[in-house]
């Protein structure tokens, strides 16, 4: 039979085959394993850490914020009191005739928005609990961004918001009271780094969710501090005590810095005893 | 070190101590490619050990390093494949979610991250379940998709912290399988008390007690050290029990009427007992008896 074209093509092409037999290549899975694949940038490692955050992180954050200026306003009521009795001159509040002063109004939202910075606070803390409360440490600490590094991103970021959301807070104390930004931004910090470093602390010697419990405690007796002390703010927010505040912003800054870098070194929060079990 | 030339792990006179009991011992160990297994009884400080090597932990003294580079190096843990024996998950997480979360944690950008979690889902048998919750998936498949993540980077150091605790034995059979094929190409260390696996599929055997490597070597090498020594033999209650006191026994097996004894001891104990041929099972109840 005679063959066509075509066919007598893929009659040889099967036949050479036969002839010169084509090797396997060898160590290719090696050789493809060795390949130097790219790696991620660390923008893109931040940006993916970032993302990682729980959503509900971000909306309790602006949940919180949201209700803490509506509190402000609500329980305003005669702002003239709070006005008079803190325009001993700790600010340049005015108090005009009508009693209604700004005065007042802003050191409610002080009192209010920073009632709310130790539950922001928690929130960032509360991200270097979760590996541990759900068991995921191991893994991410044998990870090339160990979880040391990835906490450090993720509670920066947090933090990052949370000062945004201070600066909000402090630009309606500051119209309210006449005091300057940064006296304001130090009666919001305070708070925010106490509960931080109090937690941060707290999870050196408990871990997982015990930690979590542990860093509410600390974070609801700051805000009830700070809420109960709104009785005494003559004494509180004055001009005396200032110094006061400016110590604890400073020691607190200081230590939570020390305790960044305790993270960044896993020397601080991952050689708590009994951490680990021996087997 | 020259870096590139020498593809060891090498770990030099590694020590940890908790309170005042140490858990490793001075340990030193060379490893190339191939499977070690790490055989030991709880608390023989296996987990401490694989720990340190994952640098989870810090050793108090000595160092380790893999191609030249340190344990604390981010190059080093970049060769790294961590299973450890427990592990969990964050609730909100499907099998993809959680291989894309550590893909990222170990650097791998996304689209090879979706590409690399795809395939290992699929080699490991979860390719269908890929978007299910994994607070949804058994013992076994948790397992399979933690040995999933530890191959992400393709990892030239493979820890496996008691891998087939928990498998059913079909599943256990698969696993042995899948690391045997890993092992061809990178260093893989698994621990286990199971001694079945560590016969099966290990190059090297690593005998750990009280913080320290007892022995190493070969199944057949690991073996020699009780080789000869194995013993059976029949005997009424009364014998059985006075052999029992005077002898590491291994296995007593009820009979009718008395007992088959499996046991060790340098000679003869009996004129009717036979010499048995020594396992590692044997090996390893001669060692951990008293634990």
């Amino acid at each position: 039979m005679e063959l066509s074209k075509r066919e007598l093509k893929r009659e040889l092409k099967r036949k050479r085959q036969g002839f010169y037999p084509v090797e396997p290549p060898k160590g290719k899975k090696e050789f493809l394993s060795h390949l130097p694949y790219p790696q991620a940038s660390p923008w893109e490692t931040v940006w993916v850490q970032v993302a990682y955050i729980h959503k509900s992180v971000w909306v309790f954050s602006a949940l919180l914020v949201i209700a803490a200026l509506l509190a402000g306003p609500a329980v305003l009521g005669d702002g003239a009191e709070d006005a008079r009795a803190l325009g001993n001159g700790i600010g340049q509040a005015a108090v005009p005739e009508n009693g209604l002063v700004a005065g007042g109004e802003g050191y409610r939202w002080l009192w209010s928005i920073s009632a709310v910075m130790p539950a922001l606070a928690l929130l960032a803390v509360m991200e270097t609990f979760r590996s541990s409360a759900y068991g995921m440490a191991e893994m991410e600490m044998a990870a090339k961004h160990s979880l040391p590094q990835v906490l450090l991103v993720r509670m920066l970021a947090i933090g990052a918001v949370d000062f945004g959301l201070s600066l909000l807070g402090a630009s309606l104390a500051v119209q309210g009271t006449g005091l300057g930004w940064p006296r304001a931004l130090v009666y919001l910090f305070v708070p925010w780094l106490c509960t931080c470093v109090l937690s941060l602390q707290a999870q050196k010697y408990r871990r997982g969710r015990e930690a979590a419990w542990y860093g509410m405690i600390c974070a609801a007796a700051v805000s009830f501090a700070g809420t109960y002390g709104m009785g005494y703010r003559e004494i509180i927010y004055g001009k005396q005590g200032f110094f006061l505040w400016l110590a604890a912003f400073v020691l607190f800054l200081l230590v939570w810095i020390r305790q960044m870098q305790g993270i960044w070194r896993k020397a601080e929060v991952w050689k708590g005893a009994g951490t680990w079990n021996l087997s | 070190m020259e870096r590139g030339r020498h593809m060891e792990l090498i770990l030099d006179r590694i020590t940890k101590q908790y309170k005042n009991k140490i858990a490793v011992d001075r340990i030193s160990l060379t490893m190339q490619k191939g499977i070690y297994g790490l055989l030991g009884a709880n608390g023989a400080g296996k987990t401490t050990l694989m720990r340190m090597i994952c640098g989870i932990l810090r050793p108090d003294s000595g160092e380790i390093f893999y191609d030249g580079m340190h344990v604390g190096e981010e190059g080093y843990r970049n060769m790294l494949g961590y299973l450890p024996q427990e592990f969990g998950y964050y609730p909100e997480f499907t099998a993809a979610d959680f291989l894309l979360y550590l893909a990222a944690l170990k650097g791998i950008p996304r689209r090879r991250a979706k590409e690399k979690a795809a395939g290992l889902l699929e080699s490991v048998g979860l390719g269908s379940v890929a978007s299910k919750k994994v607070k949804a998936f058994s013992g076994g498949m948790r397992q399979r998709l933690g040995i999933a993540q530890a191959l992400l980077n393709n990892p030239r150091i493979l820890i496996l912290d008691e891998p087939t605790a928990g498998l059913d034995p079909k599943e256990r059979v698969k696993f042995r399988n899948l690391i045997s094929e890993l092992g061809k190409e990178r260093i893989v260390l698994l621990s286990t008390h199971i001694v079945s696996d560590v016969e099966h599929i290990a190059d090297v055997i690593l005998v750990m007690k009280d913080g320290a490597i007892k022995h190493q070597g070969s199944l057949g090498q690991i073996i020699q050290a009780v080789e000869g020594k194995v013993w059976e033999c029949r005997a009424d209650e009364p014998l059985a029990k006075a052999l029992a006191e005077k002898y590491p026994v291994l296995n007593i097996r009820k009979e009718d009427g008395g007992a088959c004894l499996r046991m060790v001891c340098p000679q003869k104990p009996l004129q009717s007992a036979w010499n048995a041929e020594a396992t590692l099972e044997d090996l390893y109840l001669y060692y951990f008896r008293e634990q």
